[in-house]
């Protein structure tokens, strides 16, 4: 069992001023073994949080990352699992399906976990997986009316995932579950 | 200890996630069990 955070898209300080408490107190150090995030972080600090979680940080670079020494893309191997990263804004039409299906191709991964839309969403096409974790803080997006701030949890067993979404609704958190299977 | 199990469908999601701060939730029965056992091997 491992458990694997996907997030992204914080945007602080310049879009949002932090994590909401409800999420803070949540993400607790000592359970999350890898975290995978899908960039904009934007400053160092929101880097050394994640890090106070996990010491496995994996980043991709957005398009308002401070840090330039972040790679575009990345791939991370998770028992038997290939995960590829890409934050997104290099994607045209930003969170196509088809075009991310090529990126899926391009990098031969199980799962494809992506951001920039600021908007949660996890399925299955043609049998590989998509995780887009939204914007933990909820960050303004000129492509989105509203913003409902989110990240993903994974657990990964063998050849299965479970992925666990949290998301802030009128101030509550609402947790849901979606399974993939690796055929 | 027992290991929770993701793969059966829970009947109450927000108790049973991982990141569950609910005292019934197996998940953090699993963690606090886990903290227990490192430190008894850490004093033995």
């Amino acid at each position: 069992m491992v458990l694997v955070l996907v997030v992204g898209d914080m945007h602080i300080p310049f879009r949002a001023s932090g994590l909401s408490p409800k999420f803070k107190k949540l993400l607790v150090p000592g359970k999350i073994q890898h975290i995978l995030c899908t960039g904009n972080l934007c400053t160092r600090e929101s880097y050394d949080y994640l890090k106070t979680l996990a010491s496995d940080v994996h980043v991709v670079r957005g398009d308002f990352d401070e840090n330039v020494n972040y790679p575009e893309q990345k791939v991370v191997t998770v028992g038997q699992f290939r995960i590829g990263m890409c934050h997104g804004h290099q994607i045209c039409p930003w969170g196509d399906t088809e075009s991310l299906a090529m990126l899926q191709r391009q990098l031969n991964v199980d799962i494809l976990i992506f951001g920039h839309t600021h908007k949660f969403e996890a399925y299955e096409h043609e049998s590989h997986f998509y995780i887009n974790p939204g914007s933990i803080t909820g960050a303004f997006s000129p492509t989105a009316s509203e913003v409902i701030p989110s990240f993903v949890l994974m657990d990964i067993q063998a050849s299965t995932v479970v992925t666990y979404v949290y998301q802030l609704q009128a101030n509550d958190v609402k947790v849901e579950r979606i399974e993939y299977q690796k055929s | 200890i027992t290991i929770p199990n993701s793969e059966k469908q829970p009947s109450n999601i927000e108790v049973e996630n991982p990141l569950s701060q609910n005292d019934d939730s197996t998940w953090l029965q699993y963690f606090r069990d886990k903290e227990l056992r490192n430190d008894i091997e850490r004093d033995v």
